[in-house]
């Protein structure tokens, strides 16, 4: 009889669910700029796209059916990437469009995808309103400024004892929005802010500020701005002879990359900051991703490649719970996912907004270490 | 607080060393030829980018990449000086504006392409050693600039004041036609002093390629800098053109440091609107010397 029954539970769970999907493969649309002055950067978010789409086709696709790609390029131009969208849902019909990279051509996009019904998710774009303005067909696959300030803060303050914050920031919108999100956090924690002082894109000479900094009586140092500009910061806050009075800090991670440690060495050593990934992140998930990308490209993975990759699979998943073509269905299924990528667990908001964990990464003689995470933001 | 002032105070120094080295090629030159040199920061960025060169290829030490970087570019501004300006010496200013101006972007153009836009840094291997004194740090590179610039504007000082060179080119400036009469050879002082400011802005250039960074667009917002020193200083006026220097890079340190970073670059600017109004003799005043 047990047996009978354990038979029976077996055939139900192997008998194919009732199907709405029509045997024909999924067309899914991607808008990246694969050209103009971003390309770089658009490539690594594309290899994580189609890497996942080959693993997906290869474990037998969508319940049996195999995903097709349409890749388009915005150039990182708004216009181009709302042509580029018209034409992936007006043209080739497709069942979610994965894209841009820069906050306006997503903006821009953002309009097409609630006219036609068609699921918009960006891996990249930051600009927090985005997922603001309540249009529920636009998905952020990743993490945000504010997610950020929130993660690092925390820890800053509380395991590190960083308690009073001297900011030295780009003097720009990115720079001054960022001392103010981390000013909102580190008030709720009760840390001081002692020392802000902002410098112009590509200043050389930083002596006036980090002489000034030598007098304050400040524990932790955050940076906001670009390579270059922090390099010079950085070597120069070593030369006034004050290394090891603060805690460095560079929380949007502009420092975590090879050109950075080019320039500055030794310097580097020490600066701590946030990232939802780097490869150097220990759990097997993580590393079978890194050495799976590595097998592919030939190079290690960083957060665009581990975005496209986590939104596609993302995607891949809501349509195949929503067992259908139906953008509305797919749209349901996608907002109430609840995925566990590479990088760790992650679902969305009511907003739409990707509720990921962030690491703490900290640069150890040219390699970024995690030293802690994941952490939870929310 | 007095520590702070103090080493805001040895930071403007340093810088205003630096400024000094620049702005007296430019001086010179305009004191001689009567022709403002916009693309003396191109000098000061090819002189950069030599002495780079001869680090990383040659591999030579610091002071000799230096000597290499002066020399070369004294032979690159006496051979840009008898192609291009020779021509124009005797026109009116705004030739010589609009040609070193178009030459200034042909040759950070040319820099450009040559040499792309990544910045790189110039090793002295200095930058290790630290000093400090009574609270006050200085890196070795930098106490090396203080004492390298102040001995090269002592040797030109003295070049100018009792070399039988320096006394031609003294009195080119004073007179062209009375210096022709009396038998010197103004072509060859015209390509002299352009060797001499070459050299200078070639140790400049060198110089903050160490403390900071080499690359193509590093000449543009440092010869508009200069022509405030030299304007602020007088033309052809060597002391006073120190004295503007050191005074811009103490403004920029110290308004730095104690009102606002973020608009450094305009103390010297305020400073040089101020000085038209309330003494528009220039700093030290008088007829050019």
């Amino acid at each position: 009889m047990v047996v009978f029954l354990i038979l029976a539970l077996a055939l139900m769970c192997a008998a194919p669910a009732f199907s709405e999907l029509p045997k024909a493969p999924v067309r899914i649309g991607v808008v990246l700029p694969i050209s103009g002055p971003i390309a770089y950067d658009g490539t690594l978010a594309l290899n994580g796209v189609k890497m996942a789409v080959d693993e997906i086709n290869k474990a037998g696709g969508i319940s049996g059916n195999e995903i097709q790609l349409f890749v388009e390029d915005s150039a990182g131009i708004p216009a181009t990437a709302v042509a580029a969208m018209e034409k992936l849902v007006g043209m080739e019909k497709v069942v979610a469009v994965i894209g841009d990279f820069g906050s306006s051509c997503t903006l821009a996009m953002m309009d097409v995808a609630q006219r036609a019904k068609v699921p918009l998710i960006t891996p990249v774009s930051l600009a927090p309103k985005i997922t603001e303005m309540g249009n529920i067909w636009m998905f952020r696959g990743c993490d945000n400024s504010a997610m950020i300030a929130k993660a690092f803060t925390k820890w800053a303050v509380n395991e590190k004892k960083a308690d009073k914050w001297a900011y030295i920031a780009i003097n720009t919108d990115y720079g001054r929005g960022s001392v103010d999100a981390f000013n909102t956090e580190l008030a709720k924690l009760g840390a001081k802010v002692v020392f802000t002082e902002y410098f112009n894109q590509g200043e050389t000479d930083y002596y006036p500020i980090v002489t000034k900094l030598s007098a304050s009586e400040a524990n932790g140092l955050c940076l906001f701005g670009e390579t270059v500009d922090l390099s010079r910061v950085i070597a120069q806050y070593h030369e006034m002879g004050i290394g090891d009075r603060m805690l460095i800090m560079d929380p949007t991670s502009g420092t975590f990359n090879a050109k950075f440690i080019e320039l500055t060495g030794e310097s580097a050593n020490g600066i701590v900051g946030a990232s939802r990934f780097v490869a150097s992140i220990p759990t097997p998930a993580a590393q079978k991703f890194v050495a799976d990308y590595r097998g592919r490209y030939g190079f290690d993975p960083e957060k665009y490649a581990q975005a496209g990759y986590d939104c596609t699979r993302m995607v891949s998943i809501a349509i195949e719970k929503a067992n259908s073509l139906d953008t509305e269905k797919v749209r349901e299924h996608l907002a109430a996912i609840k995925y566990e990528g590479p990088q760790g667990k992650a679902h969305f908001d009511g907003k739409n907004q990707l509720i990921i964990d962030e690491y703490i990464i900290s640069v150890k003689d040219g390699k970024f270490e995690v030293v802690a995470g994941p952490i939870s933001v929310e | 607080m007095v520590t702070v002032f103090f080493q805001q105070v040895l930071n403007g120094v340093i810088l205003g060393c630096i400024y000094a080295l620049i702005a007296l090629g430019l001086s010179l030159i305009f004191g001689i030829l009567e022709i403002a040199n916009f693309a003396h920061g191109e000098f000061y960025m090819i002189g950069a980018f030599m002495a780079l060169f001869s680090i990383s290829y040659l591999k030579v030490p610091f002071l000799v990449a230096l000597l290499i970087a002066m020399a070369g570019m004294a032979i690159v501004a006496a051979l840009i000086e008898r192609a291009v300006f020779r021509p124009i010496v005797g026109k009116p200013l705004i030739n010589s504006m609009l040609l070193s101006f178009g030459l200034s972007t042909a040759l950070a153009n040319l820099a450009l392409f040559f040499f792309k836009a990544d910045p790189r840094k110039i090793t002295s291997g200095l930058a290790k050693y630290r000093f400090s004194f009574q609270g006050l740090y200085v890196t070795g590179e930098r106490l090396a600039i203080l004492v390298l610039s102040i001995l090269l504007v002592l040797l030109l000082a003295w070049f100018i004041q009792y070399t039988r060179t320096g006394k031609a080119m003294r009195a080119v400036a004073q007179d062209r036609v009375a210096a022709q009469l009396a038998g010197i050879n103004i072509r060859r002082i015209y390509s002299i002093t352009f060797a001499i400011s070459g050299a200078l802005a070639a140790a400049a250039g060198t110089m903050v390629g160490a403390m900071f960074f080499v690359n193509p667009e590093m000449g543009f917002t440092v010869v508009l800098k200069s022509f405030v020193i030299v304007i602020l200083g007088g033309f052809g006026k060597i002391r006073g053109v120190i004295v503007a220097a050191i005074l811009i890079g103490l403004v920029e340190s110290l308004g730095g440091g104690f009102i606002s970073y973020a608009y450094k670059d305009a103390y010297p600017f305020l400073l040089l609107v101020l000085l038209f109004i309330f003494k528009p003799e220039g700093l030290t005043g008088g007829k050019q010397s």
